[in-house]
């Protein structure tokens, strides 16, 4: 797990968060809906995260992020998609 | 004025519904404590408003609501959920929720809910999204509260899911007549038994989001840009339209059986209610007609005679149109002496679809306080109501007030009428 990445999305998480205290003490492994986020700051987190990575994270990958593991995979799979694009 | 009967609480019945909690955000300012001496004094809430002038308005003047912190009230994550409207309603509603003592396990329960009203939504907040929109012409950059934001039902759905109330949750829209309607319907579900306790009122955005429309269609006050406080002049026979403004009133009705078994303490009973359309087939044109069926309707539903009044606000917006055919219906029902009449528009414009709770919050400090607000900037009297001059507060007016009637009218010819008793400490 990309260390900085991870702590980046901790942080947009505490901010839509109503227990940061629990997303202080969470790991890659822990379910972001734990965490005291509801299903519409769910939302506007993932748009938080997309224009703080400046990366478009597709529906389909969306639909998967449970963890927060999850969300660090879906940003860096995203970036890398945008690098690839780029490079070609 | 002869000596009034005073109504104690020995003399509630069980089922009446009684007011036990009050919240306002307005121009005056954002709490009843602060507004009460600020209406005696007759100060005006209204003010010149730069963006009305950047857009192109004709009018400049709007009443605004200055010096809410709203971090001070909700959390970020509560935040996200409101727009303007349901920010002033939420507020509002915690106030009156505070001054009801009520606690959460008088919420949480399906005899509790919540009526709260706008006539307009969150749509400054929409016009906000429609620019992300427009600029980025992807929908999923507005995130996830494009819609709870900006509902009609956004004050309601914010209110309930803040207070975990489990029975009504709900919003009336009538236009200008919602927060009196909402209060209304909060009555009658407490009076016909389906809650014993309703937090119930309106709210309605400040600002040019709100006002663009009305602007256009030559219904503000444009020729008082360089004297904002002197804009808003119901009954005046230079009135020349209404001020734009907005704000927040919401109030906690209870079935007296449960209010007194929780040991609240009453500030007045609602003793009548009434609502009903013009039927005349115009959307904005005051009906005579139907506000004398009105008027005559709420009497009848509170068991009242004409001379038991001692107090009406008035719709009262500064129109040229409205003010006088309201007062001539007044007139007709209660008589021509024998009560006083103001209008709360004269101090802080027209709160829109939040008027009707507003200026309720008005109307129970002057049952509290023993007093008479006025209507101000009245410099000369539409000489079409000369004959009715002995009515009107032109300065505060210190008496007591036992019964009071406030009336709205909206767009879509929906009228509503209140009459509140006072409660003898």
């Amino acid at each position: 797990m990309h260390d900085q990445t991870l702590s980046e999305v901790k942080a947009i998480i505490g901010k839509f968060s109503e227990r940061r205290d629990a997303v202080a003490a969470a790991d890659a492994s822990t379910p972001i809906k734990e965490l005291g986020v509801s299903s519409l700051n769910f939302i506007e987190m993932v748009v938080r995260f997309e224009e703080t990575f400046n990366v478009s994270i597709p529906d389909d990958e969306f639909q998967k992020i449970a963890t927060i593991g999850d969300a660090v995979t879906a940003i860096l799979a995203a970036q890398a998609g945008s690098a690839q694009a780029v490079a070609q | 004025m002869p000596a009034l009967d005073e109504l104690h609480t020995a003399d509630l019945r069980p089922d009446d519904v009684v007011i036990t909690g009050r919240g306002v955000v307005c121009p005056l300012g954002n709490s009843v404590d602060a507004i009460v001496e600020p209406m005696r004094e007759g100060k005006s809430g209204i003010a010149y408003d730069p963006e009305f002038k950047e857009r192109g308005f004709r009018s400049w003047v709007a009443g605004r609501i200055n010096g809410l912190n709203p971090e001070e009230h909700f959390s970020e994550t509560q935040r996200l959920s409101m727009s303007r409207a349901s920010l002033y309603s939420s507020v509002a509603a915690q106030q009156a929720v505070r001054e009801a003592k009520l606690q959460p396990a008088d919420l949480e329960r399906e005899q509790s809910g919540v009526i709260l009203g706008s006539g307009i939504g969150g749509l400054g907040t929409n016009y906000k999204f429609y620019d992300i929109l427009r600029e980025t012409k992807s929908p999923r950059r507005i995130g996830g509260h494009g819609v709870d934001t900006c509902m009609a039902s956004t004050c309601a759905a914010n209110a309930s899911v803040l207070f975990r109330t489990q029975g009504l949750g709900e919003a009336v829209s009538s236009a200008c007549a919602t927060g009196l309607h909402c209060i209304g319907y909060a009555y009658r579900m407490i009076k016909h038994g389906y809650q014993d306790t309703v937090i119930a009122g309106a709210a309605d955005e400040d600002g040019w989001a709100t006002a663009f429309g009305f602007d256009a269609m030559r219904v503000l006050c444009a020729d008082s840009n360089d004297k904002p406080h002197k804009a808003s002049r119901p009954l005046d026979a230079s009135r020349a339209g209404f001020v734009v403004s907005g704000g927040s009133g919401v109030v906690v009705l209870e079935k007296w059986s449960r209010a007194q078994e929780r040991g609240a303490r009453p500030l007045a009973r609602i003793r009548g209610y009434w609502s009903n359309t013009d039927g005349s087939g115009d959307m904005t044109a005051p009906s005579m007609e139907g506000q004398l069926r009105l008027l005559r309707a709420t009497l009848k539903n509170a068991e009242l005679a004409p001379g038991d009044i001692d107090y009406v606000n008035l719709h009262g917006t500064s129109t040229p149109t409205g003010d006088k055919t309201e007062l001539l219906a007044l007139a007709q029902v209660l008589g021509p002496t024998g009560y006083h009449v103001s209008s709360a528009k004269s101090q802080i414009g027209h709160t829109l679809g939040a008027a009707g709770a507003i200026e309720l919050i008005f109307c129970l400090a002057m049952l509290e306080h023993g007093f008479v607000a006025p209507s101000i900037n009245i410099d000369r009297l539409d000489p079409g109501l000369e004959d009715l001059r002995n009515l009107i507060a032109f300065e505060a007016l210190e008496r007591p007030v036992r019964r009071v009637m406030s009336n709205n009218f909206g767009f879509g010819s929906t009228n509503g009428s209140i009459i509140l008793e006072g409660i003898a400490a």
